[in-house]
């Protein structure tokens, strides 16, 4: 008849089964409470939600108790997710805390959809790595992830654009050595057969040139007369 | 803690006050606790006085003592221990902790007196609205429904959402609700009843809706402030209040989408109307009117205290209650293990009831077991508006009553202005007696329809320590139409 003083609440959907007590539990409670949460925690259920907001337990033997419902749920390939977000219980439940996911409130839960998945998932990351975040550290941790990310990008950015700078800089100069090489075999095979009929007078065929080789002991002499002067 | 001869005068009795009371107070439940006055004084008075006082006590109560530690001086406090340790171990008694006596079943209900004065259509001898709630179970169900609600809405809602679901809540605070009249302006008349059920049911409805509550809840809490715990079970479509500690019946029963509450009736005698109560008679009874009478008389009812069990599988949410029950007729008492069950289903608008009874003796024994359910129904401008049918066979309803049914397996009764209907499907042929539930209305002679009594029973051989097994469905449709 202890089971009297229990005020719980169920509610089962899609699966989830959300269980809520409240009250002040001492030892006179401990056995009922038990009974009652063990005889629901036989039936199927993927993910079950034990709202202790509104309950206070005055008896360490509590905390041993929560433990068999997580033992029972893991046999049973279900998940425990406690909710509570008050200073009372998370000192009560401080020990353990490692080893259960504690949530503040269910709405996060009742979303679909992709923040559903998201949540879900970071329930079964946090029960296989036993780490935990606050949403607040969460969020600076996003923040700084996302910072690095968008500064190596802008990094990445920039050059890759120096570097079509160059690629369009060295292919435009390409094009002009390419058109002045042209012009130049234009201006040869222009002034060809003009150098062939000896109209034209270059570095090889000038007069002065030829005049030079033609008097080339004079050239000696001029040059043996600077050496003497020397 | 207060002191047991302040609640002697309170609850006007002249025995001395054992265990423990509830109290309303606004919005929650305060437990009182007597505290027998003369035993903590004789306790450390002499030893004549501590023995006649010994001698005069009910030794199979629990008395609650409280003493003053003289804590200003060490050696009158180690006395104090001493002499108490003494007195306490002379006696043969067993010392229990507060706690203890709390977690025994409450006493009742003690009415706080806030004096309202004689206006207010308040009954004769009644001076406070407590008072009323106490006195008129429609109207106590009324506010109870009023405060689940707006918990309801405390608990599940954000501050906006809540504030409309108030405002909605508001009208029905009208004195019209609460005023013991059978007139238009009073909680007795059926079609106030009606139209109050039908705005509690619309706000429950919305709560549901914005806090996108879905699925099959069972709830476990004090809901009617009496100091004892009663079972809240809604799914979409159905709700119901089910008193486990009296005899596992139902005190409200909603079908939503029609926005009724079936259990809804007036009882002359002023007795709360209830449905599923259970009976156990002696095969003795032939007629109509003999058994009525044993119905009236509370002959083998089995309302004893059940103890639950909330059940899930894939497709259904059951409470489990068993307990045994002790009927009483012919000078005899038949002894029975009982276990009753009530189960939610995929489909929402079924309600399934199923008994399992067993001859908890060796004695071999007839009797008729059968459940009783007490339903409102309206009367729409002194025009009967509800249609019967019994196996496919339309009752006249106004001619046939009071009426014995032998042999029905499936009842229909439908509301013919709503439209909405439930039906009763019995897994084996049962005895069906059906009357009016009438009540006063101005003369003496009770002539006003109320509502509809309906007992359905098996006549049973109960062998000992055989187990009969009994279902009963029932299906609920806004349009009337069934499948």
């Amino acid at each position: 008849m202890n089971s009297e003083q229990i005020d719980l609440f169920v509610e089962e959907a899609n699966g989830d089964v959300y269980i809520r007590i409240e009250g002040v539990f001492g030892f006179t409670q401990e056995a009922s409470l038990k009974e009652k949460i063990t005889e629901l925690l036989d039936s199927p259920g993927k993910v079950w939600f034990l709202d202790v907001r509104q309950a206070r337990f005055t008896e360490r033997e509590y905390l041993p108790m929560f433990l068999d419902f997580l033992e029972k749920t893991k046999k049973n390939g279900a998940e425990l997710v406690l909710v509570f977000d008050d200073d009372g219980n998370r000192k009560f439940f401080s020990p353990y805390a490692h080893l259960f996911t504690i949530i503040p409130d269910l709405n996060s839960y009742r979303q679909k959809g992709v923040f559903k998945k998201l949540r879900s998932m970071g329930v079964s990351y946090s029960r296989q790595t036993g780490i935990r975040l606050s949403p607040l550290i969460a969020l600076v941790l996003i923040a700084i992830l996302f910072g690095w990310f968008a500064t190596l990008f802008g990094i990445v950015r920039e050059q890759n654009a120096d570097l079509r700078d160059r690629e369009a800089h060295l292919a435009e100069m390409s094009r002009d050595a390419e058109r002045m090489q042209n012009e130049l075999e234009y201006l040869q095979s222009v002034i060809g057969p003009l150098k062939n009929l000896g109209l034209v007078v270059d570095s090889t065929t000038s007069k002065k040139s030829s005049a030079r080789i033609r008097s080339w002991t004079r050239y000696l002499d001029r040059l043996e007369g600077e050496r003497r002067e020397k | 803690m207060v002191s047991d001869r302040a609640l002697q005068e309170t609850l006007g009795i002249a025995t001395p006050v054992s265990g423990w009371f509830t109290v309303e107070d606004r919005d929650s439940v305060m437990r009182l606790l007597p505290v027998a006055d003369r035993l903590g004084e004789a306790l450390l008075g002499n030893s004549a006085e501590w023995d006649e006082l010994w001698r005069s006590l009910d030794n199979s109560k629990i008395w609650t003592a409280a003493l003053r530690i003289p804590v200003e001086n060490l050696s009158q406090m180690e006395l104090f221990f001493v002499r108490l340790k003494e007195r306490l171990s002379a006696s043969s008694c067993q010392l229990w902790t507060l706690n203890h006596l709390l977690d025994e079943p409450s006493g009742g209900k003690v009415n706080l007196f806030s004096d309202m004065g004689n206006s207010g259509s308040l009954p004769v001898g009644i001076r406070s609205c407590r008072e009323l709630l106490l006195r008129r179970p429609e109207a106590d169900l009324m506010h109870k429904l009023l405060l689940m609600a707006n918990s309801h809405g405390k608990s599940l809602l954000q501050r906006t959402d809540l504030l409309s679901v108030q405002e909605k809540l508001l009208p029905l605070m009208a004195p019209v609700y609460y005023l013991d009249s059978e007139g238009k302006d009073g909680i007795r008349n059926p079609e106030v009843r009606w139209t109050a059920n039908r705005q509690i049911v619309s706000v429950e409805r919305e709560i549901e809706k914005l806090a996108n509550q879905e699925g099959r809840r069972m709830e476990v809490s004090d809901f009617l402030r009496n100091g004892s715990r009663q079972i809240l079970a809604n799914n979409s479509e159905i709700q119901f209040l089910l008193e486990q500690r009296v005899g596992a019946s139902l005190r409200s029963l909603f079908f939503k989408s029609a926005k009724v509450n079936w259990i809804s009736s007036s009882l002359q005698n002023g007795d709360v109307p209830r449905a599923f109560v259970d009976y156990l008679l002696p095969p003795s009874l032939g007629t109509f009117k003999q058994i009525d009478s044993a119905l009236n008389d509370n002959l083998g009812i089995l309302n004893a205290p059940y103890d639950y069990r909330i059940e899930r599988d894939g497709e259904s949410l059951e409470i489990l209650l068993r307990s045994e029950q002790v009927a009483d007729w012919q000078e005899s008492s038949h002894v029975l293990h009982v276990e009753k069950k009530f189960s939610f289903r995929q489909e929402n608008s079924l309600l399934d009831i199923s008994y399992a009874v067993s001859n908890g003796t060796l004695v071999d024994f007839n009797g008729y077991l059968g459940t009783e359910l007490n339903l409102g129904i309206r009367e729409i401008h002194r025009n009967q508006v509800y249609s019967m049918v019994i196996d496919g066979k339309r009752i006249p309803m106004g001619e046939a009553f009071p009426l014995l049914y032998p042999s029905a397996s499936k009842l229909t009764l439908k509301d013919g202005l709503l439209s909405c209907a439930f039906r009763l499907e019995l897994d084996s042929p049962a005895t069906i007696s059906a009357d009016w539930i009438l009540g006063a209305r101005g003369t003496a002679a009770p002539t006003e329809i109320q509502g509809l009594r309906l007992f359905v029973f098996w006549n049973l051989p109960m062998h000992g320590q055989i187990t009969q097994r009994k279902r009963i469905r029932m299906r609920f449709s806004k349009r009337g139409l069934f499948q």
